[in-house]
């Protein structure tokens, strides 16, 4: 393999930090030390050392894949309690947002102007009003003959119980 | 040795944890780097040591590497280790006494003496600087180029080559 020291010319990276000369002279010493260091070969490693480093590796890697796999089944087990309470609190909140959806009026409920047809119950006290309302009218214009106090008591009880009903809901 | 092609195989095997990959690159590194660590302590139980540290550091750290050189990773990951060993003697040596100290380097040298003939270039080598020493170590095994051992150094790379062209001529001198 060709290493980058092998590409680099020693002689143009002098040139840039010392003149010619000087760089020439220093590309020839450091030509020469390197010299002296590849005829002076360091010892090299014995076979049993090697040996031994191949095997503690093998066993280094061992050591790996088991934390490895702890780790999966640690992040195995934190994503289905993840996905347990997420279920959980989904149909906790479904429930809980039905509960709000019968109490909203449906838009078109709401936009719409034939009651009779959307709400019954709504008619039938809209009718009852406009029956009061007409009542007062014609007791006010002195038109309803034949009243009595008892009967216009009973008239502004009625009124009054409406009144509590309707904001009651 | 390995085509470039070969190597970036052999480092993908390594990232998904092939056992063989690894021992390829044992196969291809073990001699410089233990030629680094020898020329370095001079003693072959140390190089032995840190030889296995590289290797096993390397097996825990080869899912961070992101390209680029590799030889430059590895031998930055030596000169680390290398830089650690020192560390730790520099503390050993803190706690032992004075006498105690100089008991122990007799003791160290004869047993030097019979166990491991220095050849003249190790001798040599001891009388340069650490830093120098460890400078032109790393040129020779590392086979880097100027500009990446001062990447590995942090320093410019005209500091680098001024400090390596003193020191190899400091060492010609000194062998001839």
């Amino acid at each position: 393999m060709e290493n980058n020291r092998d590409k680099e010319n020693l002689n143009e990276l002098f040139e840039r930090f010392f003149n010619e000369k000087d760089a020439k002279e220093a590309v020839e010493d450091i030509r020469a030390g390197e010299k002296i260091l590849r005829e002076n070969p360091a010892p090299e490693p014995c076979e049993e050392l090697i040996a031994g480093i191949k095997s503690e590796i093998g066993s280094s890697l061992l050591h790996r894949r088991a934390r490895v796999l702890r780790r999966i089944m640690y992040k195995a087990a934190v994503a289905a309690a993840l996905i347990i309470i997420s279920t959980i609190a989904i149909s906790l909140f479904e429930q809980d947002k039905g509960r709000v959806q019968a109490e909203i009026i449906p838009s078109e409920i709401w936009d719409s102007e034939d009651i009779m047809a959307d709400d019954l119950n709504l008619a039938y006290f809209i009718t009852e009003i406009e029956q009061i309302e007409n009542d007062i009218l014609a007791i006010e214009s002195g038109d309803y003959g034949g009243i009595s106090d008892y009967e216009i008591d009973n008239l502004e009880m009625e009124l009054i119980a409406i009144d509590t009903d309707f904001w009651k809901g | 040795m390995a085509q470039s092609d070969d190597l970036a195989q052999i480092i993908v095997g390594c990232k998904k944890g092939d056992g063989e990959c690894f021992s390829q690159v044992v196969d291809l590194y073990s001699n410089r780097i233990y030629g680094y660590f020898y020329r370095l302590t001079g003693n072959s139980d140390i190089s032995n040591e840190l030889l296995s540290q590289l290797f096993i550091k390397l097996v825990e750290k080869v899912g961070s590497y992101k390209g680029g050189s590799f030889d430059s990773w590895l031998f930055k990951i030596a000169s680390n280790i290398f830089h650690d060993y020192l560390r730790g003697k520099q503390r050993r040596k803190k706690l032992l006494d004075v006498r105690k100290r100089e008991l122990e380097s007799k003791v160290t040298e004869a047993k030097r003496s019979d166990s491991e003939k220095f050849d003249k270039l190790q001798i040599q080598l001891g009388k340069l600087d650490a830093e120098t020493r460890e400078l032109i170590m790393l040129r020779f095994y590392s086979q880097l180029s100027f500009r990446e051992i001062a990447q590995i150094r942090r320093e410019p790379t005209g500091t680098t080559l001024s400090k390596l062209h003193r020191g190899l001529r400091r060492l010609r001198e000194m062998m001839e």
